[in-house]
C-alpha cells in the first residue's frame, strides 16, 4: 500500500511528475512487517480525527488519496470559534460570525446522508446564528446524534448580553429526539413552551446552564425523560420551584448551582449524589433512600437551620460536606426533631468562623444527637487566604450508636 | 501460524466471527492442553513485564497462556484478562484453561498489551474509564475550584493509582509498534467494539492525536511516511476548497 512501484496512478500522471523518494521499507529489521499510519481500519482514524480540532480535521484530507474522505465519514463533530476561525480577527470581528457559520456549513455539507455521532457547537450567540443553529438542529436530527451539545453563552454578563437562543422545539422529530443520549444548552431559552413535545426518551446526561425558562415548562421537559441518570442544572433563574413531578427512577446525580429557586423537589429513588450551591431553599429529596453523598454549600444561612432543613429533606444521606458563606454561630441550640439522620456516617464543615465565634464551634456537634451512626466528623476552618488553610480540625470516631 | 491446530482451516479477519473460532479452538485445545503444554517450548521469559508470574495468591486462578502467532506462550493473570472483553467471555465460558490462540499478533505486541493489563487490570473500572474517555459535559460550566487540602465527599480522583504518568511512558513507542499494539487492541475485541477495555485503544489514539496536532500537513506526511499521491494540481485544488482550514 503506498509504495510508488505499486500505487495505482495511472502510467500517464506517473509521467508527469516523478517521485523521488528512498523506496518505503516493508520490513523492520527484525523481519516483521511494518505497519504505517494508513494502514489503521478506518474507525481508528475516525477516533483519532476526533481528537484534533476541526481545521486540522479538514486539513488532513490533503495528506493523500486515502485520507481525502477519512474525515468525511468522522462521526465526531466539534465546532470551536477558536479553532474554526483563524487567529487574526476571529470570532470577534464584524464578519466572524458569517465566516464561522460558513465553515460549519461547508463541513455539515459533507456529512450530509450520514450518521454523526456527537455533534458540539461552541460559539458566543447573537441573533443572526439563531436560524442557522436551526438548521443545524435539523442536522443533528436527521444525523440521529446521540451527543448533543450547544455552548452559546458569552464568557460573562449573561444578563447583559440579550436573548437567549430559542430551543426549536418544533424540529425535533420523535425517532431524532430518541436518538439523543447526553445534551448539553448553553444560554439557550425554552419559551415559548412546545405545544406538542415528543419528549427525550433516551437522554441519559444532561446539561443545562444559564437556562430561561419557567418552572412550569421545565418540570415538563424533565420529566419526560425517563431515562435521565445525570442532570446539573447551573444558572436558571426560575425565580420558582425546581420541581419534577414524576419519578426520576434512574437519576443517579443531580447538580443544581447559582440557581435563583425558591425550593427543590425531586422524586429520585437512586439518587447518590447532590451538589447544591447557592442560597438557603429547601431542598426536598426524601424519596433518595440510598443518597451516598451530598455537598451543599448556603448562602445565606446559620448551621442550625440548614441542618434542620437537611433532616427534613435528605434524611438518608450518608456522607456529606456542609458549607457555609456566612454564617453567625448560636450561643444555644435546641433541635427538637422527629428525624434522624439514621445513615449519616462521614460529615465535613466547612466554614469561616471569626474570632468572636471560635469558643462557639463546640455547639455545632449538638446536631450529633441526630446522627447516631456518625463515624467521623470534619470541620474545617477556612481562612480568607486562599492557599493557606488553617484548619481547626476535629476528627474523632463514634463506632457505637449513640443514646441518648 | 500460531502452532494449535486450526479447527476451521481459515484465518480470522479483524471483522470476522474470531469470537466462536477462538472458543472452538480454545475448547479443542484444552483437550490436549496436557500433551501440548509439556510439549511446548519454555515460554519466553518476558523481560519487560513487570509482574512476576502469578504465584500463590492465584493458586486457585492459574494465568492464562495466549499463544502468539509466532508460537509463543505469553502468559496472563486472570484479574488483567478481565479487562479484555473476548478473554473475559472465555473466562465465564470456562474455555479459557487451555492455551487460547491469538491469531495474527505477534508475541512482542502481545506482551506489550499483557503488561499494560496487568499493570492497569487490579483497578480496573468500566464506569470509571467511560466516563474518563467521555467526560461530560464537553463543555464544562464548573467555575474552577480553588486549590485546597479539603477534599469534599464528592470528590472523585481522576487519577487515584498514578496510573497517569506510567501510561505516558508506556505509550512512548516507535510508530509501528504503536499501530500494532492499537490493531491489536482491535482485535483482542472482536465483536463488541464499543465494549471494554477501550483504555489501551484511547491510549494509542491519542498519541498518535498528539503526534498530528498542530503540524503542518508536510510534517504530518514526514512522521507517518505517507505517501502524497496527489499531483500538484489535484492539492492545489483541494487546498482552495477548503482554504479556510490551510490559513496559518
Amino acid at each position: 500500500m503506498g509504495n510508488y512501484l505499486t500505487s495505482t496512478i495511472s502510467a500517464q500522471e506517473h509521467d508527469q511528475h516523478v517521485h523521488v523518494r528512498p523506496a518505503r521499507r516493508l520490513t523492520n529489521e527484525k523481519g516483521r512487517p511494518i505497519v504505517r499510519l494508513e494502514d489503521l481500519p478506518e474507525d481508528v482514524l475516525h477516533t483519532v480525527l476526533s481528537k484534533l480540532p476541526a481545521r486540522e480535521v479538514v486539513r488532513s484530507s490533503v495528506l493523500s488519496r486515502k485520507w481525502r474522505s477519512v474525515w468525511t465519514t468522522c462521526i465526531k463533530l466539534s465546532f470551536n470559534d477558536a479553532d474554526v476561525c483563524s487567529g487574526r480577527g476571529g470570532a470577534k470581528s464584524e464578519q466572524g460570525t458569517q465566516v464561522f457559520i460558513d465553515r460549519v456549513d461547508a463541513v455539515l455539507r459533507r456529512h450530509r446522508g450520514r450518521a454523526v455521532d456527537q455533534f458540539e457547537i461552541k460559539f458566543i450567540f447573537e441573533s443572526k446564528l439563531a436560524d442557522h443553529l436551526d438548521n443545524w438542529i435539523s442536522f443533528a436530527m436527521t444525523a440521529h446524534t446521540k451527543n448533543l451539545a450547544f455552548d452559546l453563552a458569552p464568557p460573562s454578563n449573561f444578563l447583559k448580553h440579550g436573548d437567549h437562543y430559542r430551543f426549536p422545539f418544533e424540529l425535533l422529530d420523535r425517532e431524532g429526539a430518541s436518538c439523543l443520549q447526553r445534551l448539553q444548552l448553553c444560554f439557550v431559552s425554552f419559551r415559548p413552551p412546545p405545544a406538542q413535545f415528543v419528549g427525550f426518551p433516551n437522554l441519559r446526561k444532561l446539561a443545562l446552564h444559564v437556562l430561561d425558562t419557567t418552572n412550569q415548562d421545565l418540570d415538563n421537559i424533565l420529566g419526560s425523560c425517563c431515562k435521565l441518570e445525570w442532570l446539573s442544572i447551573v444558572r436558571c433563574h426560575l425565580k420558582d420551584e425546581l420541581k419534577v413531578t414524576r419519578p426520576l427512577s434512574h437519576l443517579r446525580y443531580l447538580r443544581v448551582m447559582h440557581c435563583d429557586i425558591t425550593k427543590i423537589d425531586f422524586h429520585a429513588a437512586e439518587l447518590s449524589t447532590f451538589v447544591y450551591k447557592g442560597s438557603f431553599i429547601p431542598v426536598s429529596l426524601r424519596h433518595a433512600s440510598k443518597l451516598e453523598k451530598a455537598k451543599i454549600w448556603f448562602y445565606d444561612t446559620t448551621f442550625q437551620q440548614a441542618i434542620t432543613s437537611l433532616l427534613d429533606g435528605l434524611p438518608d444521606v450518608r456522607n456529606l460536606t456542609l458549607q457555609f458563606s456566612f454564617q453567625r454561630l448560636e450561643n444555644r441550640w435546641v433541635l427538637n426533631s422527629p428525624h434522624m439522620f439514621s445513615q449519616l456516617r462521614h460529615v465535613q464543615i466547612l466554614l469561616i468562623a471569626t474570632d468572636e465565634d471560635a469558643d462557639k464551634i463546640l455547639y455545632l456537634v449538638s446536631f450529633l444527637r441526630v446522627a447516631p451512626f456518625i463515624e467521623k466528623l470534619e470541620v474545617h476552618d477556612l481562612e480568607e487566604q486562599e492557599a493557606k488553610l488553617n484548619s481547626l480540625c476535629m476528627l474523632w470516631r463514634m463506632p457505637l450508636r449513640y443514646k441518648g | 501460524m500460531d502452532s494449535t491446530a486450526d479447527p476451521k482451516g481459515k484465518r480470522p479477519l479483524y471483522q470476522e466471527d474470531g469470537l466462536a473460532y477462538a472458543r472452538a479452538a480454545a475448547a479443542a485445545a484444552s483437550a490436549t492442553a496436557a500433551d501440548e503444554a509439556e510439549a511446548k517450548p519454555k515460554p519466553k521469559p518476558s523481560s519487560s513485564s513487570e509482574e512476576a508470574k502469578p504465584e500463590p495468591e492465584a493458586e486457585e486462578m492459574p494465568p492464562l497462556v495466549l499463544v502468539a502467532e509466532d508460537g509463543v506462550e505469553v502468559r496472563i493473570s486472570r484479574p488483567a484478562a478481565r479487562m479484555s472483553h473476548m478473554l473475559r467471555l472465555l473466562m465465564e465460558d470456562s474455555c479459557a484453561d487451555g492455551p487460547i490462540p491469538a491469531p495474527n499478533v505477534h508475541s512482542d505486541i502481545l506482551d506489550l498489551v499483557v503488561q499494560y493489563c496487568e499493570k492497569h487490570g487490579p483497578y480496573y473500572d468500566p464506569e470509571a474509564s467511560e466516563r474518563a474517555r467521555n467526560p461530560f459535559p464537553p463543555f464544562p460550566v464548573e467555575l474552577t475550584p480553588t486549590v485546597s487540602s479539603i477534599k469534599p465527599v464528592t470528590y472523585v480522583d481522576p487519577d487515584p493509582h498514578g496510573l497517569k504518568d506510567w501510561d505516558k511512558d508506556f505509550i512512548s513507542l516507535d510508530n509501528s509498534t504503536l499501530f500494532e499494539v492499537i490493531l491489536v487492541k482491535r482485535i483482542l475485541n472482536l465483536l463488541d467494539l464499543s465494549s471494554t477495555p477501550q483504555d489501551l485503544l484511547d491510549l494509542g489514539t491519542t498519541m498518535v492525536a498528539d503526534m498530528m496536532r498542530g503540524k503542518k500537513p508536510e510534517e504530518i506526511r514526514e512522521i507517518f511516511e505517507i505517501e502524497n499521491d496527489y499531483t500538484p494540481e489535484q492539492e492545489a485544488e483541494l487546498r482552495k476548497e477548503n482554504a479556510w482550514a490551510f490559513e496559518d
